[in-house]
């Protein structure tokens, strides 16, 4: 492993376990401001405290998910490793990554929430998520990075023609199209309003594709390094054919059933605003799985 | 009628050459050359033939049609 790559996952990893230790301690102080915000009580003596300890903390975790995403995709690229854990903390640290976002606006809104007076049961409910999800991404991160500090090297042969990319996208599509479905199946059985659904299918739609654009992006940048030969080869050609077919055959057939569950009674508000997304997660976890399975066993 | 190959024997007679050396040569992934050793995909004539050359030898004596 080159210096500069094990540089970067030192350093990923020593903010991964200060990053663990401050989302553990945002945890707490949201455990202790839920109940009182909820319950609209005064403000209490410490809150100003905790307001300035919790953006620390996030700023931490903010730094952590920008060095591990790096470091793990510098990893795939430079060294040209993959592995479904590898993969998996990479999409999740993008999504977790720019969760923060959403984390920032919530607490804002949960702050002017409450000088109005409202309700922010939902808006705490979205943050505890988010920090779920941020804890997910500390777990596959720091195990992510600490396999790739272990392994050896070897003296492995370079590849010319590049499957790890490949298999990457593929897996990093099963991930985000697995992740969009659970999202779509919420939208259709919550009871949002149908505005409110369309404005989160939007942006969480975007937040899910994020990590296979980030991985698309990097194919077609080592594309155009042109240090190797990142085309597909005849297999690959094939297998994403017959991927294409099925997944186009099934992506029709529950479409029909969609649209057929639409004209019927049980027909759901929600439905009509997440059709587009139904279909695009459908495709998108089919597409890649059926890709995936076909070019590793077939 | 099945294509066979005598791929992982050639490979063994010339240095032990790894999988991933015979897939750089013929420019193709290493899984290609997995899935066609274990029989798993036909490759397309070109690749075949790039195959045989790289063995330095003809075709047939590295791919060949199976007879029940």
């Amino acid at each position: 492993m080159s210096r500069f790559l094990k540089s970067f996952h030192l350093a990923a990893l020593s903010l991964g376990f200060l990053a663990s230790a401050a989302a553990a301690f945002n945890l707490v102080i949201f455990s202790i401001l839920y109940p009182q915000v909820t319950q609209l009580l005064a403000e209490g003596p410490n809150w100003q405290t905790y307001g300035v300890v919790a953006a620390i903390n996030i700023i931490i975790i903010a730094f952590y998910q920008l060095f591990s995403v790096i470091a793990l995709l510098a990893h795939l690229i430079i060294r040209k490793e993959t592995s479904t854990i590898l993969v998996a903390a990479i999409a999740v640290g993008i999504i977790s990554g720019l969760m923060i976002l959403g984390d920032i606006t919530l607490l804002s809104d949960i702050g002017t929430e409450y000088e109005a007076g409202l309700q922010t049961r939902g808006e705490w409910w979205i943050l505890f998520a988010s920090y779920g999800l941020h804890i997910l991404s500390l777990v596959l991160g720091i195990i992510s990075l600490l396999r790739n500090l272990q392994r050896d090297p070897g003296t492995r042969e370079p590849a010319y023609k590049d499957e790890v990319l490949f298999m990457s996208l593929h897996a990093t599509g099963v991930i985000c199209g697995a992740l969009g479905l659970i999202g779509v199946t919420a939208g259709i059985f919550s009871s949002l309003n149908l505005w409110m659904i369309k404005r989160i299918a939007v942006v969480f739609g975007l937040l899910i594709l994020s990590p296979y654009l980030v991985i698309l992006a990097a194919w077609l940048f080592r594309r155009r390094l042109g240090e190797v030969n990142p085309g597909l080869d005849e297999k690959q050609f094939q297998d994403l054919a017959s991927a294409g077919l099925w997944s186009w055959l099934a992506s029709l057939m529950v479409s029909l059933v969609f649209f057929g569950l639409q004209l019927s009674p049980f027909s759901r508000e929600g439905w009509n605003a997440l059709w587009y997304p139904l279909l695009l997660f459908l495709s998108l976890g089919l597409f890649s799985s059926l890709s995936l399975r076909a070019y590793r066993c077939g | 009628m099945e294509l066979g190959n005598h791929l992982k024997k050639l490979r063994f007679e010339h240095e032990g050459i790894s999988q991933q050396a015979l897939a750089n040569a013929v420019g193709v992934t290493r899984l290609t050359i997995h899935s066609i050793e274990n029989e798993k995909f036909n490759p397309s004539t070109l690749l075949a033939l790039k195959i045989a050359r790289f063995f330095d030898i003809p075709l047939e004596e590295v791919f060949f049609i199976k007879t029940d």
